[in-house]
């Protein structure tokens, strides 16, 4: 299997695979935690359990910026242009993401909410597409 | 093929990427599109704490409809396609919008408790993930 011009074939790419699935599975659990503390309470949060979920929530954040710049500089080095593409479109988002969730927490205002899960989204379709492409 | 420069070779070089595998990546993008619709539509819910009445839940239910009625025709492209990887996917991705349009089903019947909301968007986070990585394995495989 070799280049066939646009969107053709490619080698394999492990160390995109293996980075672009880790940063899945930590933007799954970030999106999953963030949504059961946003139903089950209003914000400020007052029961301890509430509190412990949230920082389930901000540890899989931090993890899925760092996983976000592993899987950016991946893309990088992997001297191909649409993963690294992906890859830069991906870590914008998270970024997106993060500041808005740091705002949301500092303001309780919920527009930062909802743009932090709407950039969430275009963020885990880029990692799947770094999954996709990179097998 | 005729040069990409081109309008008609744009347009040309497009239609021979989303109809690779009998028209999956076309059928993987209108889902795409319309996930991201439901998930607009349905987050706003969410956040603002609005009632299940008017625009937005409207709009959240009939994207919901055509997100599992593009999951079913997903299965039926990536079948033809004979394309054994796509075929798992598409089934799991089945498995996800139904497991999501159930939990949704049962809190707008009336139980309306977070189990049942958290339940959709789980549902809904497997689907989203399922139906990029067909549409971006379609399109190179």
């Amino acid at each position: 299997m070799e280049s066939k011009g646009i969107l053709g074939k490619v080698n394999r790419n492990t160390p995109v695979l293996i980075s672009a699935a880790i940063e899945e599975i930590i933007l799954m659990g970030a999106f999953v935690a963030g949504i059961t503390a946003l139903l089950n309470d209003q914000f400020p949060i007052t029961a301890s359990w509430m509190a412990a979920l949230l920082s389930a929530h901000l540890s899989f954040a931090v993890l899925s910026g760092l996983g976000g710049v592993l899987l950016f500089v991946v893309t990088y080095l992997s001297d191909r242009k649409d993963l690294f593409y992906l890859g830069l479109i991906n870590v914008i988002f998270i970024g997106i993401a993060a500041a808005n969730g740091l705002m949301f927490y500092a303001t309780y205002n919920y527009d930062y909410s909802y743009t932090m899960a709407i950039s969430f989204i275009f963020a885990i379709i880029c990692t799947s597409g770094c999954i996709a492409w990179s097998i | 093929m005729s040069s990409n420069k081109s309008l008609l070779g744009i347009y040309n070089v497009m239609a021979d990427i989303f109809s690779r595998n009998q028209y999956t990546p076309a059928l993987a993008a209108a889902e795409l599109a319309s996930l991201i619709i439901t998930y607009f539509a349905g987050m706003g819910i969410a956040v603002y704490r609005l009632p299940l009445s008017g625009i937005p839940l409207t709009a959240h239910i009939y994207t919901a409809a055509f997100d599992v009625i593009f999951a079913i025709a997903l299965y039926g492209s990536t079948t033809r396609a004979q394309n054994l990887p796509l075929r798992v996917l598409s089934v799991l991705d089945i498995f996800s919008v139904l497991g999501a349009a159930f939990s949704g089903l049962f809190y707008f019947g009336g139980f309306v408790e977070p189990i049942y909301a958290i339940g959709m968007g789980t549902g809904f986070v497997f689907t989203i993930v399922f139906t990029s990585l067909i549409l971006f394995y379609a399109v190179r495989h």
